[in-house]
């Protein structure tokens, strides 16, 4: 057997009486390939044949009287204890043997339910087994056994006839023999051959007649076919042989004659009439399954068939493998491919990293020269400018109230206090028209780090507080409105915001108030908070 | 039960057994093969992004660094130039405060210089491979009478263009010492007293464990 051959071509051996014919089934077509004697000659001659090419899978189709069918109803059970149960009651019934079947094919509708079981076995086995043991020493790929009536229930099936309740069906053999195959409802329940060697022609539909009585009288003994019902007996026979005696067969209350000529059939199955000339209706049976489903096995038990399995098995061995190294090929492949292509990005990403250390040196050639490290300059730079930003001075204040005081005469300083303090909230700050606004959290003697963190925070504000008298004193009232003109002359001062700290008079319903009313002049000391957000 | 297969018609699959388990063999060496090469390409794309994404970086901080000596070298010659950057010289102070009284003829001024108080200002930063910088305050205490309030604010002015450092204003309390006003007008003596707090700020680089730096241009 070749590693990779396969083969599409399927060889049937046709097991008679007179010995072994071989068929080759290729292209749809049942080709003779030889013909073998039982005898040493023969049995060499078959030797050569199953040692030649090609190695295809084979049929035996046992085409001998000696078949027997038996009918049993077994219990019906499952799995491995219906495969015991089947084997022993095989070896029961054939015992002599060892190409015997089972087939369940259906169970009873009452009772029980018992399975109903056809057991059927070829037994000539020392027939049958001198051409096994040939083809098992030649390790040739034996893939069934079977035989002429389950081929004749295959045959029903193509003609339609597998819903005909009780249908005999008769045939004419090559070598002489008359097969009647009793087909119940489309499953093979009985098939005899009977010889015809010594019939003559113009007593041929007689002699059916007589055999066809004999099988009614066993089946009706079976109680397969009941007394009463008519059986349809279909017979497959060539055109001259049906001429001669469709005659002497007359229908009667038990028997319908129907006749199918083989030329007919072939031509209706689409098989060349001249291929199937004289082959009898086995053949077509034969080419129409081929043609169909294929052959299948009956009576070869597993370590007949073994070869096949192992041809079987490492023909799927081959293909798994191929399908195996195939995806592993692909998988491979893809991540070698993944592969390849990470390296070209790697390449491409270390040009363009070459590139720009190029540039870089190039940038670093040509940066300009510097006292300091750029970091560090724009450190320096930026926190001096903040310092700057931040570094209010008196003299701006103190240029901002003497403009107001050239609005009031009557107001005379005596104390300007300006510091440059820390302002605890920015929210504060923004919040003008408040108390709070205009009186920023002052956090007290600020020691230089931390008022230059302050400068550095960009938080600073400058608070003013002012003192000063009312100058000459007058009345209360006059005092009071003099400041309180000195505080307006001041808010009119874009971003200022003047805050009474002490009034000449304390004139507010929350507050005490005293006063000594002699006539002289009083003392109206004032005091107010500034806070000018002009710079900020 | 009898053995479908004897051990001899088992040797007709020895040729495809053998083929399958040569395609494992090389499969399984075909896989290891191609990922361990998978592996070390990622590897070595990793790295190869890595190194350019630093050459990425490293060529936007040096154009950064470009720009910012663009930018702040002119700014910071020019604090090189107003004595911003450099030692305090508190000799050369109070000999330019002499000269700032004499030329307004003001009052005699007194002032104390206290220690100074140094603020590093590269506190906290990442990169500090470059030399350290501090911000150094010293607190000046100024009491002087004033004829008018202009004296003190040519006082300022002058500390301002000194070129000797910032000066900034902390504090400053100016009050009148006079009696009326209006029969102190034709007098030539104070009529204020002013004291104010002053911050006399330098900034002084240095190389960690180097002379300092700046001096050159001060």
């Amino acid at each position: 057997m070749g590693l990779f051959q396969t083969s599409t071509t399927v060889r049937v051996l046709l097991l008679t009486s007179q010995g072994l014919r071989a068929f080759t089934w290729q292209d749809s077509v049942l080709i003779p390939s030889g013909q073998f004697a039982a005898d040493e000659q023969g049995q060499d001659e078959f030797n050569r044949y199953l040692s030649s090419p090609p190695d295809s899978p084979l049929y035996l189709v046992a085409d001998v009287i000696e078949e027997d069918f038996r009918l049993e109803n077994v219990a019906h059970v499952l799995g491995k204890d219906r495969s015991a149960l089947l084997e022993r009651k095989l070896a029961q019934f054939f015992r002599t043997t060892e190409y015997r079947s089972a087939r369940v094919q259906g169970r009873e509708e009452s009772g029980r339910r018992d399975d109903q079981v056809l057991f059927s076995a070829l037994t000539n086995n020392e027939q049958i087994g001198l051409w096994v043991k040939l083809i098992l020493a030649q390790k040739a790929p034996l893939q069934g056994v079977l035989s002429i009536p389950w081929l004749m229930e295959l045959f029903a099936g193509f003609q339609h006839l597998d819903q005909v309740p009780h249908l005999l069906l008769v045939n004419l053999e090559q070598q002489g023999g008359l097969r009647q195959t009793y087909i119940q409802a489309g499953r093979l329940k009985f098939s005899r051959m009977t010889s015809l060697a010594t019939v003559r022609t113009s007593n041929l539909a007689e002699t059916i007649v007589g055999e066809c009585s004999h099988t009614r009288q066993y089946l009706e003994r079976l109680k397969l076919l009941p007394r009463d019902q008519p059986l349809d007996i279909h017979l497959a026979v060539q055109a001259e042989i049906g001429e001669e005696i469709g005659e002497g067969l007359e229908n009667s209350a038990l028997f319908r004659f129907h006749f199918h000529e083989t030329g007919i059939v072939a031509a209706e199955l689409g098989i060349d009439p001249v291929l199937e000339d004289g082959q009898g209706v086995v053949f077509l049976a034969l080419m129409q399954a081929l043609r169909n489903k294929g052959l299948f096995n009956i009576y070869a038990s597993r370590s007949v068939t073994r070869y096949y399995l192992l041809r079987q098995i490492r023909r799927w061995l081959i293909v798994g493998t191929s399908l195996f190294f195939v995806v592993a090929l692909v998988i491979g492949f893809s991540l070698l491919a993944d592969g390849f292509k990470q390296r070209g990005e790697q390449k491409r990403l270390n040009r363009e990293a070459k590139q720009f250390e190029q540039q870089y040196q190039a940038l670093q050639q040509n940066l300009p020269e510097s006292p300091l490290p750029a970091k560090t300059m724009q450190n320096v730079v930026e926190s001096v400018e903040k310092i700057q930003r931040q570094a209010a001075s008196p003299m701006e204040m103190m240029d901002l109230v003497s403009r107001a005081l050239g609005r009031c005469s009557d107001i005379r300083l005596q104390k300007l206090d300006w510091k440059l303090v820390v302002s605890t909230s920015d929210s504060e700050e923004g919040a003008e028209g408040t108390a709070v606004a205009a009186q920023p959290v002052v956090s007290g003697e600020v020691a230089a780090p931390a008022l230059l963190l302050g400068m550095l925070g960009g938080n600073t504000q400058a608070t003013t507080i002012l003192e000063g008298t009312v100058y000459p004193g007058g009345g209360y009232l006059n005092a009071q409105q003099s400041v309180i003109r000195f505080i307006t002359a001041l808010e009119q001062i874009p971003g200022m915001k003047a805050t009474p700290l002490v009034m000449p008079t304390a004139s507010s319903p929350d507050s005490s108030m005293k006063a000594t009313l002699d006539g002289e002049a009083i003392q109206a000391v004032f005091s107010l908070q500034l806070a000018y957000q002009g710079r900020q | 039960m009898r053995r479908p297969f004897l051990s001899p018609d088992l040797l007709l699959l020895k040729w495809p057994v053998l083929l399958l388990t040569t395609c494992v063999v090389a499969s399984v060496i075909l896989w290891f093969g191609a990922l361990r090469f998978r592996e070390n390409s990622t590897l070595s794309m990793q790295a190869a992004q890595v190194d350019r994404a630093q050459m990425d970086t490293m060529i936007q901080q040096i154009k950064d660094e470009g720009e910012s000596i663009r930018s702040y070298s002119d700014r910071y010659r020019h604090l090189q130039a107003s004595g911003v950057i450099g030692d305090e010289d508190r000799l050369e102070l109070v000999e330019a405060l002499a000269r700032i009284r004499s030329r307004y003829n003001l009052f005699p001024i007194q002032f104390d210089i206290e220690q100074q108080s140094v603020l590093p200002l590269q506190e906290g930063e990442p990169e500090n491979t470059g030399p350290s910088l501090s911000l150094r305050a010293s607190r000046i205490q100024i009491v002087l009478p004033l004829l008018h309030e202009e004296d003190l604010s040519r006082l300022l002015a002058e500390l301002r263009g000194l070129g000797r450092g910032m000066f900034v204003v902390e504090e400053c309390s100016i009050s009148r010492t006079g009696g009326e006003a209006a029969s102190e007008l034709l007098k030539l003596s104070e009529n204020l007293s002013a004291s104010c707090k002053i911050l006399w700020l330098t900034l002084k680089s240095q190389e960690k464990g180097m002379a300092p730096l700046g001096e050159s241009g001060s």
